[in-house]
């Protein structure tokens, strides 16, 4: 399997907004937001595969990816949230 | 009315599984759904070192039946107040009573059948303690 980082650090990323019953590993709170890529976590077991078998071989690039609060919860309080991401998760941002 | 609040608080109700709760304070409040949290120490039970250990056995290197990621999964399938009212460890009961039916170790009827019996064995003891 050839390692494929899909997003550059600094890159702003647009987390899907996409709703399943199926076991994922994206919080509610941060679908549809936009954040920037601080980290690439390189390749790990992907969880939201091997819920549904023992015998997962599947992985997944993960990337750090940081959110300002403002941006999730609106208001004025400072700082920001970091979350590790699954590329297939993601998207460009259009600059 | 509480079927009404039960069809709000559904998993996939606003998109939501049982666990994802971040943000979503306020839709618990208003539908009545209790969400403090303790803070007495609570005892250690007998049941809970059991199901600790059952869950090691299950999930075994090598022939290992469920995994920590199929753990989760199970219980993310509560609805939202059954996830916030189960204690720990009765979540990891609930989830790994479904993985095991899931995988065929057992049926759903025998697990109800099973859990009668041993309700009743309990009880027995429990009126033989009290003459």
């Amino acid at each position: 399997m050839t390692e494929v980082q899909e997003f550059q650090i600094g890159q702003m990323v647009n987390v899907k907004s996409v709703c399943t019953n199926k076991h994922h590993r994206v919080p509610f709170y941060l679908k549809g937001k936009i954040g920037k890529v601080t980290e690439y976590l390189g390749l790990v077991e992907n969880p939201e595969s091997a819920a549904y078998s023992k015998y997962n071989l599947d992985v997944y690039p993960l990337y750090r990816v940081c959110f300002k609060q403002t941006s999730l919860w609106g208001g004025e309080q400072n700082g920001e949230i970091y979350a590790d991401l699954a590329g297939k998760w993601l998207f460009e941002v259009e600059v | 009315m509480r079927d009404d609040r039960k069809s709000m608080i559904e998993p996939q109700s606003g998109g939501r599984l049982a666990h994802d709760l971040g943000g979503f304070l306020e839709h618990l409040l208003c539908h009545g759904i209790d969400v403090s949290i303790s803070k007495e120490e609570t005892l250690k039970q007998p049941y809970e070192e059991r199901t600790d250990a059952l869950l090691l056995l299950l999930s075994a290197a090598g022939r290992g039946l469920l995994n920590v990621h199929a753990m989760r999964r199970a219980s993310e399938q509560f609805n939202h107040e059954d996830y916030l009212k189960l204690s720990y460890y009765d979540r990891w009961l609930r989830a790994m009573v479904a993985l095991c039916i899931e995988e065929g170790i057992f049926s759903e009827e025998e697990w109800l059948v099973k859990r009668q019996q041993v309700k009743r064995q309990s009880e027995a003891i429990q009126r033989r303690k009290s003459d």
